[in-house]
């Protein structure tokens, strides 16, 4: 009797073209935000909003390990208004080669929710500024569509209408806006930035100490004896690492 | 872009007919132009393209250069060689064509390149060996409507071609303006060398040959693994008599294993030497790779499938040149560094920087700030008395920044400052002459700006955040 093998490695293939499997529910995040997120992940179908003095690093930053491993980012900017930073991108960790940039009209001109439902179809990540708010039925359908696809939505600056699942809120962590060194003459170096994880199922926010940027441009969490010696602005730290 | 060559390069471009002497003419070319490419074949005949005025100088003027190149080929054995000058490489090719039929080169001077590029039939956009090289349906089907001179198709607006055609319409339209698509940009390479000894020394062709296409080989696998493609490597041959044939071979769209393999042999043929007892290969210049198809639209991801889909239907609802991705360039300014092209789904994945870059000279270092203007906004930078700063020839300030106002603020104070870092491009170009001067502020709420004052005016042209 002959006995037929089924290759595993065709198995595999077939299973990468199917497209997600049952239990990659998540995305990846980098070493320094995982430790901060509750489940270490971003849980696909979830909106993430992003503000404050480091928002737009922030959100590279969101991205930038989800990239790494194969998704696709759409960001979305407002003709007239700010650009991408490539450069900025590419320090945050995003692979360049998977970021497709999007400019619309300002404001919240007619079609521009046909645009993000259409980047949510195909997009694993996308970027959205947060100032100009959504109505609340186009959010509930982007929603539905985004939980069916499994991406995850970014909003910059704002919350825009969506009704984030995941704040990260970014202050000053010090003088001169938390950076550091900062001599006559001395350029720019790294800043120290207070992030306050808001998620729905964690109950009160917590906060973290972070260099956003570090020197060379990404971002990493600062060590809790020097986070404990930072006191910042406006209220102590509850949490420290 | 001027459409009648004053922001093109003067390019000479030679067609000809080897009839087997390729090697004597080449060795020609690299006797008389010291950087030079070789065209893509078309129907039996080759060609070479170079910059004119390195060559143009030593020979005193362009006709003097073309005429003798012209005779010095044939007499290595071209046949019917027709040599052009022209600014840009399309008009330089198409008159090179021209020049074949005639018994003179063609020199067109940049002030009539514009009446000479209109009046170019469409179809150079398409014939083989080219360097516009666009789909031929493409000018099949802009023929048909009527348009039969790159003049026609100047006069339209790039928004109706794009809308109709695409991204290719666009480039149709950029080549008929003359505004031709940048060549990639080279940059010195770190030392990357390989080496084979021969010993004992060895005579035949072939086997040095062999050898130069293990070497080869083994350079490609080094320098994908960069990411980077060689755009110009010497190739030196030592003998056993102490001799060293040395020649640069450049490619500006690059010089992989084949290439180089076919330069070794003109070499060895052309400049004879004795019995060879080293080939190395130095790679000069790099540039980034571009043009690794697998993995693209419709490659091996299924995610790539799905954002090509995305893109394709959002190109369709707010146009193709709101879709972008970036690819890299080089260069000082921030926002010069990487360019923007259309995500159109039939464009290869665009090259991100070498990773072996060399620094340029006069960037910013990271951190990057997160938020750009390409056009800077204008603002206003004032020291403690309400003046203005400025920043004298020598690069100082000529006081510290204490407030700078913006359009939307009314006016913050300043708590730190660092710079100013100068930059000077083009210096020797008076019309794109720059001179900027770039300072970053910190300002009382905690934000950091990227400045510059440029043409006594300060900009704002990156916030990091």
């Amino acid at each position: 009797m002959v006995r037929a093998t089924i290759d595993p490695a065709i198995v595999r293939a077939l299973g990468d073209r199917l497209g997600t499997r049952a239990h990659e529910r998540t995305l990846p995040l980098v070493d320094a935000l995982a430790q901060v997120v509750p489940g270490a992940a971003l849980v696909r179908g979830q909106v993430v909003a992003v503000r404050g003095v480091a928002d737009m690093s922030l959100a590279l930053a969101v991205a930038g390990q989800a990239t790494r491993n194969g998704s696709w980012l759409a960001a979305v900017e407002h003709r007239g208004t700010f650009e991408f930073s490539p450069e900025a991108a590419v320090e945050l960790g995003i692979a360049l080669e998977r970021m497709v940039v999007v400019t619309t009209p300002p404001g919240n001109a007619p079609g521009a929710v046909e645009v993000v439902a259409a980047l949510i179809e195909g997009f694993d990540v996308v970027i959205v500024p947060g100032h100009a708010p959504l109505a609340p039925t186009a959010v509930r359908r982007l929603r539905a569509r985004l939980r069916i696809r499994g991406g995850v939505v970014v909003v910059v600056g704002g919350h825009g209408g969506w009704q984030p699942d995941l704040v990260l809120c970014s202050t000053t962590g010090g003088p001169c806006g938390g950076w550091e060194p900062l001599e006559e003459n001395g350029r720019l170096c790294r800043r120290r930035v207070v992030i306050e994880v808001d998620a729905r199922r964690q109950g009160a926010p917590v906060r973290h100490v972070f260099w956003l940027p570090t020197a060379d441009g990404s971002i990493a969490a600062v060590p809790s004896d020097i986070a404990r010696s930072v006191v910042s602005a406006g209220g102590s730290i509850a949490h420290v690492g | 872009m001027s459409g009648d060559g004053c922001g093109l390069e003067r390019v000479g471009t030679v067609l000809w007919v080897p009839d087997g002497g390729l090697p004597a003419q080449i060795a020609v070319i690299g006797d008389l132009v010291a950087r030079w490419d070789l065209l893509p074949p078309w129907g039996d005949g080759v060609g070479a393209r170079f910059p004119a005025r390195g060559p143009a100088r030593q020979w005193g003027d362009e006709r003097a250069m073309a005429v003798a190149l012209g005779e010095r080929l044939a007499g290595a054995g071209a046949r019917a060689p027709g040599v052009a000058v022209a600014p840009g490489r399309l008009l330089s090719w198409a008159m090179s064509r021209q020049a074949r039929q005639g018994a003179e080169p063609v020199i067109v001077p940049d002030t009539r390149a514009g009446e000479a590029r209109a009046r170019l039939p469409v179809a150079v956009l398409s014939t083989p060996g080219g360097p516009a090289a666009l789909d031929p349906s493409l000018v099949e089907r802009l023929v048909r409507l009527g348009l039969r001179r790159l003049g026609d198709v100047a006069a339209l607006r790039v928004g109706d071609l794009v809308g109709r055609f695409g991204e290719p319409g666009r480039q149709a339209h950029r080549w008929a303006v003359g505004a031709e698509p940048p060549v990639p940009v080279s940059v010195a390479s770190p030392e990357v060398a390989v080496e084979f000894e021969f010993d004992p020394p060895v005579n035949q062709v072939d086997t040095v040959v062999f050898a130069g296409r293990r070497l080869a080989d083994r350079l490609d696998v080094h320098m994908r693994r960069c990411g980077d493609v060689p755009t110009a490597v010497r190739i030196a041959i030592d003998t056993e008599h102490g001799e060293c044939v040395e020649r640069l071979w450049c490619h500006t769209e690059g010089l992989r294993a084949t290439a180089l393999v076919d330069r070794v042999r003109w070499q060895l043929q052309a400049w004879e030497a004795g019995p060879v007892t080293l080939l190395r290969f130095t790679v000069v210049e790099v540039a980034a790779e571009r043009g690794r198809q697998a993995g693209w639209w419709g490659g091996e991801a299924h995610g790539d499938e799905r954002a090509a889909g995305a893109v394709a239907r959002v190109a369709g609802l707010i146009g193709h040149e709101a879709v972008t991705r970036f690819r890299w360039r080089g260069g000082r300014d921030p926002s010069d560094r990487y360019e923007r092209l259309p995500a159109s789904p039939t464009e290869p994945p665009p090259p991100q920087a070498p990773t072996a870059e060399a620094p340029w000279p006069g960037g910013l270092p990271s951190p990057s700030p997160a938020r750009l203007w390409r056009d800077p906004l204008p603002i206003e930078v004032r020291d403690a008395s309400g003046d203005m700063v400025r920043v004298d020839g020598r690069g100082e300030l000529s006081a510290a920044p204490a407030r700078v106002v913006t359009a939307r603020t009314t006016s913050s104070e300043v708590v730190a400052w660092a710079g100013p870092w100068p930059l000077e491009e083009r210096w020797w170009r008076p019309a794109e002459h720059r001179r900027r001067a770039r300072l970053q502020l910190i300002t009382a709420d905690g934000s950091a700006l990227l400045v510059h004052l440029e043409q006594r005016q300060w900009w704002l042209r990156a916030v990091y955040c």
